[in-house]
């Protein structure tokens, strides 16, 4: 009788598991596409363009390029990671690959995350989210020098802390917070973590000496901070949220605000000169998967989506507009959106395929 | 062995329920984007379920009103009324047009529309009404430009129109009618949508007889190609559209191709590139909480705007989402229709107010 009993208790996890499993995957979804106005590709970053990071009084962009992700080999890799250089005042549709010095490692340079901070003497310092061919992780921080157009290594920082780091903002010259968006550091471990929701990912505060804890046993894949500093949103990309959380500089703490449901799993997120949101996102999570699994098959895409989220005045609530979907033929799996020019023009940025760059040719003040 | 049937009882009843889940879109949202700026139009606010563009006068006519599975005729408050809109203004205003000799005024609740020129340049409309009672029948109306009125000609009733949804002439006498099912209630209407043994289907009346060219199953829009030789069947609930070949001299339809969308497409609009444009119901679950409570001002459901372009065999298109909105602003779209060369739109709904938006992005990529 007990045995019986059991057997159905475990029969009607198993169907709920399977069920949440298959929700998950999206699997009645689809993208339906639509873009704000013209956009084109930009030359330049093949294999990927994962994360933008936008220099507003330089009017410039970097772009990461050649993401290494839970490689099965080390000889899987044949691309280059670089940083690439985009005038955002042209429309040349063209970035440059902008050399970085003295690093340490040169073959094991795959960049994710960006962030940026400017030094009191006005330069314009990078901190990048790295990890090697073999999946080994460290952050590196780069000076650029605008005269040269180059990148100076300054410093490599690595700390068991960043168990699998996958972005960075920057509060101070040495100082940052990174997310980890989980603990594994195989494929199949992922896998794991995913189906059975134990995650290991979490945020990471680094003072400039040592690094502390934030949050655990989460997932935080995009971060980044108000324009005033007070505000930390958290991309929770599997559980489909934006966390929201206040950030207390001095005492180096964060306390949740609220979290926000998207049904989309947004990657890195960027805030415009309004204080609204932007985030690339991935709709379809089982179209995602199988483009991410295998980045080289070109045979392989995954939808695209792009959202301006804005708050209320408490955080607690939020409008969303969606400024382009697409099924993955001309942008795939977009990771981050940025708008400049006053809000007029937009370059979206993917994991392991070139970015785009559009027009904003209709209003986003919808309500 | 009676453990084995158990289990295949049980394998099919959990199957069964994830399907229905699946298809009340229980994990679906909009996001909200609009193709340029979108500002409601005066005059319908009890729905403007179908639109007919007359481009020869470059005017639409506007269904409003509409009564549909009523339980009790004395909730039907609102008037049925066809609108005209001038598209050559932004007027933003929608004036209703008197309909002159009905048999049954009171009970004129229209729904589906569609038009034909007639030999002597007139337009004649036809439309699906329903009564307060919910009985189902065509109208045939002569639009008189001078006095500006719409004059009754003929009233159509058949055994065959069992649930009329939409109507598409084709001729000044004849015309294809889709049913949307067979239940004449709500409770029957849940019954035959949980089942899915559908009782709609496609009837081809020739101006004096009707026959079916579809059966069992879900007919909801339905209009012809510019060139009038493919025919375009929205299956809202199986959430696809049906593609067919019409042969006008034989009355037949052959199957083409069907195309999934995972969303319930309404009623269809073919523009002047033969793109096909459809109002749409993104989330389900939302629409039938919406259009079963439409005097509730709190209960809104998802819109979305779909255009459609098909390959040249008809059996792929690419889709494009020209409009998306949460329900707020624009509740439970029907129809949308372009005009001014595809730099304006139209979008009627089932309940509420019409919207009329600019096109201001490109749709060909």
């Amino acid at each position: 009788m007990l045995v019986k009993v059991v057997l159905f208790g475990l029969l009607g996890v198993s169907i709920h598991f399977i069920f949440n499993t298959l929700l998950t995957l999206d699997i009645n979804k689809r993208v339906y596409n639509h873009r704000p106005g013209e956009c084109r590709k930009i030359e330049g970053p093949v294999h990927g363009s994962e994360d933008i990071e936008v220099i507003d009084k330089l009017q410039i962009a970097f772009i990461s390029s050649g993401l290494v992700y839970l490689p099965n080999s080390a000889s899987d890799v044949k691309w280059k990671g670089q940083i690439f250089l985009y005038d955002l005042t042209k429309r040349s549709y063209k970035a440059e690959p902008i050399p970085v010095l003295n690093l340490e490692d040169v073959d094991g340079f795959h960049p994710h995350g960006l962030s940026h901070w400017i030094l009191n003497n006005r330069t314009v310092r990078l901190f990048v989210v790295v990890h090697s061919k073999t999946f080994k992780h460290s952050i590196v921080i780069l000076d650029y020098n605008s005269a040269k157009r180059e990148l100076n290594h300054v410093k490599t920082i690595r700390g068991e802390k960043f168990v699998r780091p996958n972005d960075i903002v920057a509060t101070g010259e040495n100082s940052f917070l990174v997310s980890n968006d989980g603990g594994a550091q195989t494929a199949l471990g992922n896998v794991w973590e995913i189906l059975s929701g134990f995650y290991k990912g979490g945020l990471v505060y680094y003072n400039g000496k040592k690094s502390q804890f934030l949050m655990e046993n989460n997932i935080a894949n995009g971060i980044i901070l108000s324009r005033d500093q007070k505000t930390l949103f958290v991309s929770h990309i599997n559980q489909e949220t934006i966390g929201v959380y206040t950030w207390n500089q001095k005492d180096g703490e964060i306390q949740k605000i609220s979290e926000i449901e998207t049904l989309t799993g947004c990657d890195n997120f960027y805030v415009d000169t309004q204080d609204h949101l932007w985030a690339g996102c991935h709709p379809v999570v089982k179209d995602a998967a199988g483009h991410l699994g295998n980045v080289s098959d070109s045979t392989l895409y995954g939808p695209s989506q792009v959202l301006r989220v804005s708050f209320s005045k408490d955080l607690k609530t939020a409008e969303i507009v969606e400024v382009l979907a697409d099924d993955g033929r001309f942008v795939s799996a977009s990771t981050i959106a940025i708008p400049f020019d006053d809000g007029k023009q937009m370059i979206v940025g993917t994991v392991a395929r070139p970015a785009i760059h559009c027009d904003i040719n209709v209003s986003l003040n919808l309500y | 062995m009676l453990k084995i049937v158990l289990v295949v009882l049980l394998a099919f009843l959990v199957q069964y329920v994830f399907k229905t889940l699946l298809m009340f879109d229980i994990n679906k949202r909009t996001y909200n984007h609009r193709p340029g700026q979108c500002r409601k139009v005066d005059g319908p606010v009890h729905g403007s379920e179908d639109i007919a563009i007359v481009e020869e006068l470059n005017l639409a006519f506007i269904t409003s009103g509409l009564a549909y599975l009523i339980e009790d005729p004395t909730q039907v408050t609102w008037k049925g009324q066809i609108f005209a809109y001038d598209l050559s203004k932004k007027t933003y205003k929608a004036e209703s047009i008197p309909i002159v000799n009905l048999e049954d005024g009171d009970g004129f609740h229209p729904h589906g529309i569609s038009h034909w020129i007639k030999k002597d340049g007139s337009v004649r409309l036809f439309v699906v009404v329903h009564s307060k009672q919910f009985r189902h029948s065509i109208a045939i109306l002569d639009f008189d430009k001078t006095k500006w009125q719409l004059n009754h000609v003929k009233t159509v009733r058949d055994d065959k129109f069992v649930r009329p949804n939409d109507v598409v002439a084709t001729g000044e006498n004849s015309f294809l009618v889709s049913n949307d099912g067979g239940a004449q209630t709500i409770i029957g209407n849940a019954i035959e949508m949980f089942t899915g043994f559908f009782k709609g289907g496609l009837v081809y009346f020739d101006g004096k007889n009707s026959h079916y060219l579809l059966e069992n199953t879900v007919a909801n829009g339905i209009i012809f190609s510019r060139d009038r030789k493919t025919l375009f069947v929205s299956h809202f609930n199986q959430e696809t559209i049906g593609v067919f070949a019409w042969d006008q001299k034989k009355i037949t339809i052959k199957k083409i191709s069907e195309i999934e969308t995972l969303t319930g497409c309404y009623n269809f609009f073919i523009d002047n590139e033969d793109n096909l444009w459809s109002g749409c119901h993104p989330v389900l679950k939302d629409a039938l909480g919406h259009l079963g409570d439409a005097t509730n001002p709190n209960l809104y459901s998802q819109s979305q705007v779909l255009r459609f372009k098909f390959s040249s065999d008809l059996k792929s298109t690419e889709m494009v989402e020209v409009f998306s909105d949460d329900g707020r602003f624009t509740a439970a779209s029907a129809i949308a229709a372009t005009f001014d060369n595809g730099k304006q739109l139209l979008i009627g709904t089932v309940f509420r107010d019409l919207t009329h938006c600019d096109i201001d992005v490109p749709l060909d990529f």
